[in-house]
């Protein structure tokens, strides 16, 4: 199952807690389209498109939830599903 | 745990009022300070604390922060930093600690400001032990630790702790689980290093007894549950025992226990996949991570297999009796083969000397190794009584985590023995801080198989490398009884068991240091069963003259 998603990813903190983040995402197994963040009162927000197999996004959502600086992992909007992929990725 | 430097001296200054209090131990070398601190938090359950300063002082800790990384250790680094007004200047000592360790720790902070100081330091001891163990570390430039003293009223840092609350298991999952257990032809249970953390073992053999199922351990799931039962198959993967290998490979459903199926154990993750799994795991990022389960229960290991005891109906068929027979009939062939082989070998075995040392010390002896041969023997042959008594590198495999976590594991537990397993190359890399045995009064034995050789990678070179031997002999060895007189400990070089015997009896009754130079042939040291690289666990070499398949009918 090939998942394209956008994930948000909440930590307190600012660019050092970003870059934990971001140690995660550099090794999961999936092709990062866009991403953006944004740092307020003491928090960074930080979103990301990514596509790749269902259960690598879920290592990464899963990895990226286990550190105890993130707040919190959302996909937003909905994920989009489908059974191959629609484009021929290579991945890392 | 730790060695001082600049950066780090007012932090040291502010220990000299509590200096009774808190015990400041002077290492040689921060990577002994990382291990001992990683030894010392496996035994004492609570963090072990290193301290060094900034620039190479914690770059020396990385390793050991790594190495408890991979094997779940609770340990906390504090390091000193330059101060903050320099940051991104190359100023002297100065090292992006933050970056280097952010992918390795399991929390980590740099304090900015004199008012996080506190709070991080808090935040990072408590998140060290807490839910699944790891090592945190706190930057602390210098102009924060002479700042005036803030007020602190044991404020923390915003971290969600709510992840750390043990998860009820789901009670649903949990009746999935006994069912899929019942209907199970060749059940098995693979116990990691989760169940001594949970304190799982009287569940776990429980378990075993209610299912009729075989215990198989990984390395460091060798720490959680007594060989002497006779469920207990003992370790499985790469170098593991026969019965082990045949009893995970033969699995249909495999209940898995704090343990991340690392690919040392399973080997080849294909045939892994065709079996129905059922993974209790604290951690959630582990539960599917290297395997797919049918099903995943998160929470402590106790929780749920008291909770799965409650709800499975115990099973005794003919079938399950018969396979583990089966079981044992390879253990039997196994040590039947081991006996011939001792045949082989000129001088001493390494699997008698460790069945030698394991009888002269007391049950409770906690064994430390190093990385090597010597510790896959041990993975093998070395008997564990009491669980929590075997401390590995077993995740990073760091050559030189022998003696100085020999040293943590003393520094915890005072009123025990301990052996250290190791292997002459693994001896050198760390034999620096083999002062602190005097310094400190921290006695232990220290076995080193000597076979002149980096012999593990030896042996992948003759078997897999068809004999090219490069940078694996040792030339020859320093003179160890030197060494071991330089920091005024004995030395002693058995030449048979009996000796052997004597010499480690004299230590533990007189509770002294002891250097055991134990001269192996560096030919004949090969450790098997060995279950090469990509092999199934089936596809392992025995012993020779052990002439039985691992594969069930
Ligand atoms: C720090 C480090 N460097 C290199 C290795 C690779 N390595 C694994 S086992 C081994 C040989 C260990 O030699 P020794 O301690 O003498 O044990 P033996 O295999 O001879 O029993 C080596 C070099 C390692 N695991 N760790
Ligand atoms: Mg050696």
């Amino acid at each position: 199952m090939w998942v394209e998603t956008r994930l948000c990813v909440k930590v307190f903190g600012g660019l050092d807690q970003l870059t934990r983040v971001l140690n995660i995402a550099r090794r999961g197994k999936v092709v990062y389209r866009g991403m953006e963040a944004r740092f307020e009162d003491g928090h960074a927000v930080a979103c990301m498109e990514l596509e790749g197999k269902a259960e690598e996004v879920e290592w990464v959502m899963k990895k990226m939830s286990a550190l105890p600086e993130v707040l919190s992992v959302e996909p937003r909007p909905r994920r989009v599903e489908f059974e191959d992929p629609l484009t021929e990725v290579v991945l890392p | 745990m730790g060695v001082i430097g600049g950066s780090i001296m007012p932090l040291y200054d502010a220990l000299y009022p509590y200096r009774e209090e808190i015990e400041v131990v002077m290492f040689k070398h921060e990577q002994g300070a990382a291990h001992a601190a990683d030894a010392y938090g496996r035994i004492a359950r609570k963090p072990g604390v290193m301290v060094a300063t900034s620039g190479p002082g914690a770059t020396n800790l990385v390793t050991g922060i790594a190495n408890a990384y991979m094997d779940s250790s609770p340990v906390m680094a504090l390091t000193g930093q330059v101060a903050t007004e320099v940051f991104g200047r190359d100023a002297f000592q100065e090292t992006d600690m933050f970056g280097v360790v952010a992918p390795i720790t399991k929390f980590v902070y740099q304090v900015k400001k004199p008012e996080e100081a506190l709070p991080a330091v808090a935040t990072a001891y408590k998140v060290a032990s807490m839910g699944r163990p790891g090592p945190t570390l706190v930057d602390l430039p210098r102009d924060i630790q002479v700042a005036k003293k803030t007020e602190w009223k044991g404020e923390l840092m915003p971290v969600d702790f709510s992840k750390y609350a043990t998860a009820e298991p789901n009670l649903e999952d949990v009746r999935k689980a006994a069912e899929l257990l019942e209907k199970a032809e060749r059940p098995a249970i693979l116990v990691g290093g989760g169940v001594y953390w949970a304190n799982a073992w009287e569940e776990v053999l429980r378990l075993a007894e209610y299912m009729l199922a075989p215990v198989i351990t990984t390395l460091p799931g060798k720490n959680s549950v007594p060989f002497d039962h006779p469920l207990v198959m003992g370790p499985a993967g790469m170098h593991g025992r026969a019965e082990a290998d045949a009893a995970l490979a033969n699995a249909d459903v495999v209940l898995a226990v704090g343990t991340r199926f690392s690919d040392r154990t399973v080997g080849r993750f294909d045939e892994m996949r065709e079996k129905v799994i059922i993974h209790v795991d604290l951690d959630a990022s582990e539960l599917g991570k290297n395997l797919p389960t049918a099903v995943a229960i998160r929470g402590d290991a106790k929780v749920a297999l008291r909770m799965l005891l409650d709800v499975v109906k115990s099973v005794d068929s003919e079938e399950r009796r018969e396979y583990l027979s089966w079981l044992q009939h390879i253990r039997k062939e196994f040590e039947r083969a081991m006996k011939e082989w001792e045949r082989d070998f000129r001088g001493l075995v390494p699997w008698k000397v460790l069945k030698t040392v394991r009888r002269s010390v007391p049950s409770d002896t906690i064994a430390v190794t190093g990385v090597g041969g010597h510790q896959m023997w041990a993975e093998i042959h070395w008997d564990i009584l009491v669980p929590g008594t075997f401390i590995t590198s077993a995740g990073l495999g760091t050559m030189g985590f022998g003696i100085p976590a020999a040293l943590g594991a003393k520094l915890a537990a005072r009123d025990r023995q301990v052996v250290c397993i190791d292997g002459d190359g693994s001896f050198q890399m760390t034999l620096n801080n083999l002062s602190l045995v005097r310094d400190y009064d921290l006695p232990f034995i220290e076995v080193i198989f000597d076979n002149r050789a980096l012999m593990l990678v030896k042996q992948w070179q003759m078997y897999l490398y068809e004999r090219r031997i490069i940078a694996t002999e040792f030339k020859e060895n320093p003179d160890f009884a030197k060494v071991a007189d330089a920091y005024n400990i004995e030395y002693r070089r058995p030449e048979s068991y009996e000796d052997l015997e004597r010499y480690v009896e004299w230590a533990v009754r007189n509770g002294e240091p002891l250097i055991l130079d134990v001269l192996l042939d560096n030919e004949k040291d090969v450790v098997l069963p060995w279950v090469q690289p990509g092999k199934w666990l089936t596809q392992a070499i025995l012993p020779p003259g052990m002439d039985v398949s691992l594969e069930w009918r």
